[in-house]
């Protein structure tokens, strides 16, 4: 009963600015496991901000206010201690690294995430063996693996790399950011269903997008309107489908 | 018989006309051509003098003597010795044949032991106007070897091992010769106590359809900080040979060097369908500085070249890449590339590019880029976001950039060597 009423984030407050131009200003949101939230809002309304603070991005400064990930005091936690402890951004734009492979790539990382959580390495071939499983559910060749990471990627690709390495990673919090843009409607129903057989009691989701596009595949929980770095209004799913017909304009 | 003063360190200026005092002694006694040649070599350098900074191509390298910091605590440390395949030992530029094991195909003869001709015409060959440090070597050089591969039905590969134990100055000469058809791997390794000056010259002379590949893992003046050593490379290549030369400097690892070190390499391809690979990594500190000083000349068409030098420089280190090509009148369909990156870890390191082109034929393929940069901040950022510290996505980053110019490397086991050398160095 105990582990239900622990949130898995909490925001309170949140202000933050990049380069002194105030972007959140005053944003509240509490997140439990098992739960989803859609972030929707118009342009520079603060819907990436929002992801890149959460995750650490140093171009960020929080002004006031405060951030609790599983109890912990979000901003006391550096880039990769935020990782490890389980948080996961899917990147709207993923980086380019030519010469590191997607698989050294994941094996680094989970390398480093089993150390830190104390745990004997994996074996490598039952790393591979969990890389093919998930490549599969993601339509996606063994062949990927040996591609430099992002390199030349389609940018369904780069999206598709993204949620595999969700996979793998196995994230308590994971932010989708933008992650139907580029997507054709082939490509959004493979990536939904590899995050909708992922979502489970012990994860929490938060969805940042422009459209309803994306929600109809995963159905959030919570539908928030991020305008001007706060949020205006919640509800439930209908929110996102009212938005959908009449737009921002009435917040603006 | 001093050499002209050009405001350069006096303490290399004296050192350096003290050794050609002692060298010079009872040379030139005897008036045959090949003495004629060499007083006016030696004229030509005393005349010149020390390149100092304010001479063209010297802008960024300052020669000196017993000057910098020197955290060199004497002695070598005892480096593993690759020997997959023959073995040749120099000291002081003289073959040690009973510490080597080399096959009857492979030809040494001394420098001393070469007909007058022989020493001339190979001698005409490795003169640069623009390079005195050559005439230097020219006019004086006493120790070396020619070296002759003939047998074209097996793949030779042979390390040698350079000794040096002299302290000061030194020169020595090395000749490479293949006939046609040969496929030959060198491996050259060095090991050195001393305080060092060195001046040394080599020539290959590569045969119709052989394949000559290099490795120069490290520098003659080896991991003494105040050394430097001045290589002055020429390699003339016939119709479809191939040569490549891959070239590590590190400051760390299995073949760890030190000092300054000038490069002045000169490239040659002479007939048609040659094609020319020059690879080079870098990974320095403290105060290394390597000058890479490159003329890559196309005489002939349907030639090919490339040269690929990625370093990244920490501390105080630095580096220059100062790279002509050349093409020649009628050397149709030359394809070139000259490719360098560097990243710059501190704020104290620097990196000097300067590629250049001159083309006289109208039919070619030309590229060059330069790329200089810190390390990738988005790179590292993607790394963290996922788990992984900096310190261990810095490394793997710089591991990666390295290693990009080993790609083709065909010699057998060389390229996992050089991977676990580097992988040691960053603790991959």
């Amino acid at each position: 009963m105990l582990v239900k009423n622990i949130l898995m984030l909490k925001i309170e407050n949140l202000h933050c600015e990049i380069n002194n131009n105030p972007i959140l200003k005053g944003l509240n949101l509490s997140v439990k496991p098992g739960e989803t939230h859609a972030i929707m809002g118009p342009n520079g309304s603060g819907k990436s901000s929002l992801a890149s603070v959460l995750v650490g991005n140093e171009n960020y400064e929080v002004t006031k206010g405060e951030v609790l990930f599983l109890k912990k005091n979000l901003a006391e936690l550096s880039i990769e201690e935020r990782a490890n402890l389980g948080m996961f951004l899917s990147f709207q734009y993923p980086v380019e690294i030519p010469g590191v492979s997607v698989s050294n790539f994941l094996k680094t990382a989970i390398g480093e995430q089993r150390k830190f959580k104390k745990l004997k390495a994996v074996k490598s071939v039952d790393l591979l063996k969990k890389m093919r499983k998930n490549l599969e559910m993601l339509e996606m060749g063994p062949e990927f693996l040996s591609r430099s990471i992002n390199d030349g990627f389609s940018g369904g690709e780069k999206k598709r790399n993204e949620i595999f390495q969700m996979l793998m990673l196995d994230p308590k919090l994971i932010i989708l950011d933008e992650t139907d843009s580029g997507l054709d409607i082939d490509a959004l129903k493979i990536v939904a269903r590899g995050i909708n057989k992922f979502r489970s009691k012990k994860n929490a989701f938060i969805v940042i997008t422009h459209y309803q596009r994306l929600l109809n595949y995963i159905k959030p929980d919570y539908v928030h309107v991020l305008v001007d770095g706060k949020i205006v209004q919640s509800g439930n799913f209908e929110l996102a489908t009212e938005l959908e017909k009449s737009g921002y304009d009435k917040y603006i | 018989m001093n050499i002209r003063k050009n405001n350069t360190c006096p303490a290399l200026q004296k050192l350096l006309n003290n050794f050609i005092k002692k060298e010079t002694k009872d040379l030139f006694t005897k008036k045959s051509k090949l003495n004629v040649l060499k007083e006016g070599e030696l004229k030509m350098f005393l005349d010149t003098g020390i390149p100092n900074k304010e001479i063209e191509g010297w802008r960024h390298t300052k020669l000196s003597w017993g000057e910098g910091t020197n955290n060199h605590v004497g002695g070598v440390s005892k480096k593993k010795l690759i020997t997959p395949g023959f073995l040749l030992t120099i000291v002081n530029g003289q073959p040690r044949l009973k510490e080597s094991n080399i096959p009857n195909y492979i030809s040494l003869k001394e420098l001393n032991t070469l007909s007058e001709d022989e020493a001339l015409n190979l001698l005409k060959k490795t003169s640069c106007e623009k390079n005195v440090f050559t005439k230097l070597n020219n006019a004086l050089v006493k120790s070396g070897f020619l070296l002759s591969v003939e047998n074209p039905d097996l793949e030779i590969v042979l390390t040698i091992h350079y000794i040096n134990t002299i302290p000061g100055v030194s020169q020595s000469r090395f000749y490479f010769q293949t006939a046609n058809n040969v496929k030959l791997t060198i491996i050259e390794q060095f090991s050195s106590d001393e305080m060092t000056f060195q001046n040394n010259t080599s020539l290959w002379m590569v045969g119709e359809h052989s394949k000559v590949t290099k490795f120069r893992l490290g520098e003659s003046g080896d991991e003494n900080p105040r050394s430097t050593c001045i290589n002055n490379q020429f390699v003339e290549q016939l119709g479809s040979s191939s040569f490549n030369s891959y070239s590590l400097y590190f400051n760390d690892g299995d073949f760890k060097i030190a000092g300054t070190i000038r490069n002045n390499s000169y490239y040659t391809l002479l007939s048609p369908l040659a094609s020319c690979s020059v690879f080079s990594i870098s990974k320095l500190a403290g105060q290394t500085h390597i000058d890479n000083n490159i003329l890559m000349k196309h005489l002939a068409k349907d030639c090919e070249s490339l040269q690929y030098f990625n370093g990244v420089f920490d501390q105080e280190s630095s580096s220059v890449f100062n790279s002509s090509v050349w093409v020649e009148k009628g050397a149709q369909k030359s394809n070139t590339t000259q490719k360098n990156n560097s990243i710059l870890l501190s704020k104290n390191s620097s990196f000097h590019s300067v590629p250049k082109l001159e083309i006289f034929a109208d039919d070619v393929k030309c590229n060059h880029g330069a790329t200089m940069g810190q390390l990738d901040e988005r790179a590292l950022f993607y790394f963290r976001s996922r788990g992984v510290s900096e310190e261990v996505a810095k490394n793997l980053i710089l591991y990666t950039f390295l290693t990009e110019p080993l790609q083709n490397i065909e010699t057998l086991g060389m390229k996992s060597i050089i991977q676990n050398d580097l992988k040691k160095q960053l603790n991959i």
